[in-house]
């Protein structure tokens, strides 16, 4: 009796570490949405954007998920290209919440080459990549419906950038960057 | 018994509310009539503005009167009077049978250093007749620190009048006149009884021992010959005679010497202490700042809002250009710019002859117009002097290498001013070296480009929907939201700015090279080489363009200009 009810519960753990691992296995992977995201605002022809090949993990970023402390930011308001787009239009008060706990759980993730547009460079390094384009780091986008978030650094900047899906395409609505170094 | 008390402590309140209502307007009736002998001399006062009513009534009527177009950096009172009244600082008043004089303290908007302004105001008893005028004291060495010791201290010094512009709302006001007699009051009592040293008279002083002197000076600014006064406090009384005067009246015409004191002021405005802020109550205390003191000063009071309280965003201003002016920077208050201490003088030059160039261009969307106008800089700079919220700052340190592993010559941070919420920051850093190594004409370039970096920051935040913006969002979405913004706002540049560039630096240099073609090379620098527009230009144009950069200097060890090809001059070494 007692044998079986050890086996029954080796049994459980075992399984319970598969699914866990399947889970990482899962995660370790960024979704088609978040390609398509990366794709339509980093890959348009002739862009030539280098990435580096891993996500950002960082979280202090999430201290600025706020309207105010968003709008504190350099960078013109949000916005659809003919208006201003306030906050409270794009994220209500759970959807900052929201955000904000899927900035403090990012996680660093591969980029897969075969994923990405042709224009799109990865490097393994932060140097200068071989077409001479400034090496950037972004973090895995969070997407919140038809919105989302991605937060990009590199040796002259650091700035979130918040994108809109419309017609199937992603496009950033603004860019609030914590600062600029321009030569 | 109860009630009986209650209604006794309701009585005994409602006399003391009566006195109390009552108290001001005896001050005021009393001074007229008091002629009586003894150390509290009544005749003489000191007090705040805002405790007399008359005076108070008038300065009013001159400000609402003259405020109707206060929308620029000085409002139209102090454009036509050219002062600022002290309104925290006692007032002087010498009450008389004839008149009340009311002396004020003031800051005048061009005070020349070291000297003190009064603005002295005269009702006369019997009739509505106003006069005002405003005297400035040129004080002799050590006469301000004897004052602070003893503010009974006799002026000794020079003395100059200037009539107010006249005001034809104002009834009665008789300010045209070109020379004044200005009478002041000397007092020699001292305490325990007796002639002593002569000094001003005060409210301590026994009408019996003073005297008045008479002192008549012309309006200097009025062309008539006359000038200044020259004052050397009496050495005693010219005949003597009770109430202030030799025959025995008193007129209640004598003005009172207040320096101002313009450091309490500013103290008082940014809640400065003796605890957290002693360096700065030092500096400001200092005689060698006075012109940068009245700046602060005149500064924070162009920009009150329509209550009449300090803008927040002046207050953190001046709190920074406070800063700045204790590292030996320096602060250009209409332009907002700050320049800090470690810019060397020869730059500064460079940077203030941009900044006050007065050939600015015209507001306007699509920068069409730039490429036809003069002093792109000095346009920039005016930007941000009508912006509450953006401060530029230039300084020079050492620039480590870019993510190239090249030196710059100089860069433009744009930041958040993480004290201020809602406030930018950008610094523009010229390289140590560069400075070193390069002509005057390759710094100017430098600060052209750099400022173009900055305005380029502010419109894509402040005018989203201009055509500038646009072009700017539009190239950064096909480049993919690039980090690194330098290629595309080079790119802007190269399209849209070089010729701008080049006649802001033509401009500068007074067209003084005989090869105008040389400011359109100088004009490419930096990334602007990198662009496919520069790449477009004749191999030819684009040779002389790399041999005017590298003849004119850059940062970096081997950056020196070449003596024998700049056209330049070098003044920074």
């Amino acid at each position: 009796m007692i044998s079986k009810f050890i086996l029954i519960l080796c049994l459980i753990i075992n399984t319970n570490n598969c699914i866990a691992q399947n889970n990482n296995i899962k995660e370790r992977t960024l979704s088609e949405s978040q390609y398509e995201i990366i794709n339509d605002l980093f890959g348009p022809d002739n862009s030539n954007r280098t990435l580096y090949y891993k996500t950002d993990l960082s979280k202090t970023w999430s201290l600025l998920i706020t309207p105010d402390r968003l709008n504190m930011l350099l960078g013109p308001p949000c916005n659809d290209g003919s208006k201003i787009l306030k906050w409270n239009d794009i994220f209500d008060t759970n959807d900052f919440k929201k955000l904000k706990n899927e900035i403090i759980h990012l996680k660093s993730y591969d980029l897969d080459k075969t994923k990405l547009n042709k224009s799109i460079e990865i490097s393994k390094s932060y140097e200068k990549s071989v077409n001479n384009k400034e090496v950037t780091i972004i973090s895995a986008p969070i997407i919140l419906g038809n919105y989302a978030l991605i937060k990009q650094s590199s040796f002259y900047g650091e700035s979130i950038l918040v994108a809109s899906k419309t017609n199937d395409k992603w496009s950033v609505i603004c860019r609030k960057s914590v600062f600029q170094i321009l030569e | 018994m109860k009630h009986l008390f209650k209604y006794a402590f309701l009585f005994l309140g409602l006399m003391l509310m009566t006195f109390g209502c009552q108290k001001d307007n005896f001050e005021e009736q009393e001074a007229n009539n008091l002629h009586e002998e003894g150390i509290n001399n009544n005749l003489f006062k000191k007090g705040k503005l805002s405790d007399y009513s008359h005076v108070k009534d008038y300065i009013k009527s001159i400000k609402n009167t003259k405020h109707t177009t206060d929308v620029a950096f000085r409002s139209a009172f102090e454009t036509s009077n050219n002062f600022v009244i002290l309104e925290h600082q006692d007032i002087a008043i010498h009450s008389g049978d004839e008149f009340n004089t009311y002396t004020i303290p003031v800051i005048k908007l061009q005070q020349p250093e070291g000297t003190f302004s009064n603005l002295v105001v005269q009702f006369s008893v019997a009739s509505d007749s106003t006069s005002a005028y405003l005297l400035t004291y040129d004080p002799v060495p050590g006469y301000l620190e004897d004052y602070a010791l003893d503010d009974r201290t006799a002026f000794s010094g020079e003395l100059t009048y200037e009539s107010l512009d006249y005001d034809n709302s104002l009834d009665g006001l008789n300010a045209r006149q070109f020379c004044q007699n200005v009478h002041i009051s000397y007092c020699n009592w001292e305490h325990g009884g007796g002639h002593g040293s002569t000094h001003l008279a005060t409210h301590n002083c026994t009408p019996g021992y003073t005297w008045v002197e008479t002192y008549q000076i012309c309006d200097y600014s009025s062309g008539n010959s006359g000038g200044f006064e020259t004052i050397e406090p009496p050495s005693g009384p010219r005949g003597g005679g009770s109430g202030g005067t030799t025959n025995g009246v008193n007129t209640g015409s004598s003005t009172s010497t207040l320096p101002a004191n313009v450091v309490n002021e500013i103290v008082s405005i940014l809640n400065l202490n003796e605890l957290n802020n002693q360096a700065e109550i030092n500096w400001l205390n200092d005689y060698a700042n006075f012109s940068e003191v009245i700046s602060l000063f005149l500064y924070l009071d162009a920009n009150k809002n329509s209550i009449g309280a300090y803008e927040q965003e002046a207050l953190d201003f001046v709190e920074e250009a406070l800063e700045a002016l204790i590292n030996d920077g320096e602060v250009n208050f209409e332009n907002k710019v700050i320049i800090e201490e470690s810019i060397p003088d020869c730059v500064k030059n460079i940077i203030n002859e941009l900044v006050e160039d007065d050939t600015f261009l015209d507001l306007g969307d699509m920068p069409n117009f730039v490429k036809e106008q003069l002093n792109l800089s000095g346009f920039i700079l005016d930007l941000f002097n009508n912006s509450n919220n953006w401060q530029l700052t230039f300084k020079a340190e050492n620039l480590p290498p870019n993510s190239n592993g090249d030196r710059t010559n100089a860069n433009t941070a744009g930041q958040v001013d993480s004290g201020n919420p809602g406030n930018y920051i950008i610094n523009i850093t010229i390289d140590s070296s560069y400075i070193e190594n390069a002509t005057d004409l390759s710094i100017a370039r430098t600060i052209i480009h750099e400022t173009l970096h900055a305005y380029i920051l502010y419109i894509y935040q402040t005018e989203i929907f201009g055509d500038l913006a646009q072009a700017y969002t539009h190239l950064l979405s096909e480049a993919g939201y690039p980090e690194d913004t330098n290629p595309v706002q080079h790119q802007l540049f190269a399209e849209e700015f070089v010729h701008a560039i080049s006649t802001s630096l033509e401009a500068w240099d007074d067209s003084s090279l005989s090869d105008n073609n040389y400011y359109d090379y100088l004009s490419w620098s930096g990334g602007m080489m990198l662009t496919d527009v520069f790449s477009n230009l004749t191999q030819s144009f684009q040779q002389n363009a790399i041999n005017a950069n590298l003849a004119e200097g850059n940062a970096g060890a081997n950056g020196g200009y070449d003596p024998l090809l700049a056209k330049g001059d070098k003044n920074c070494n």
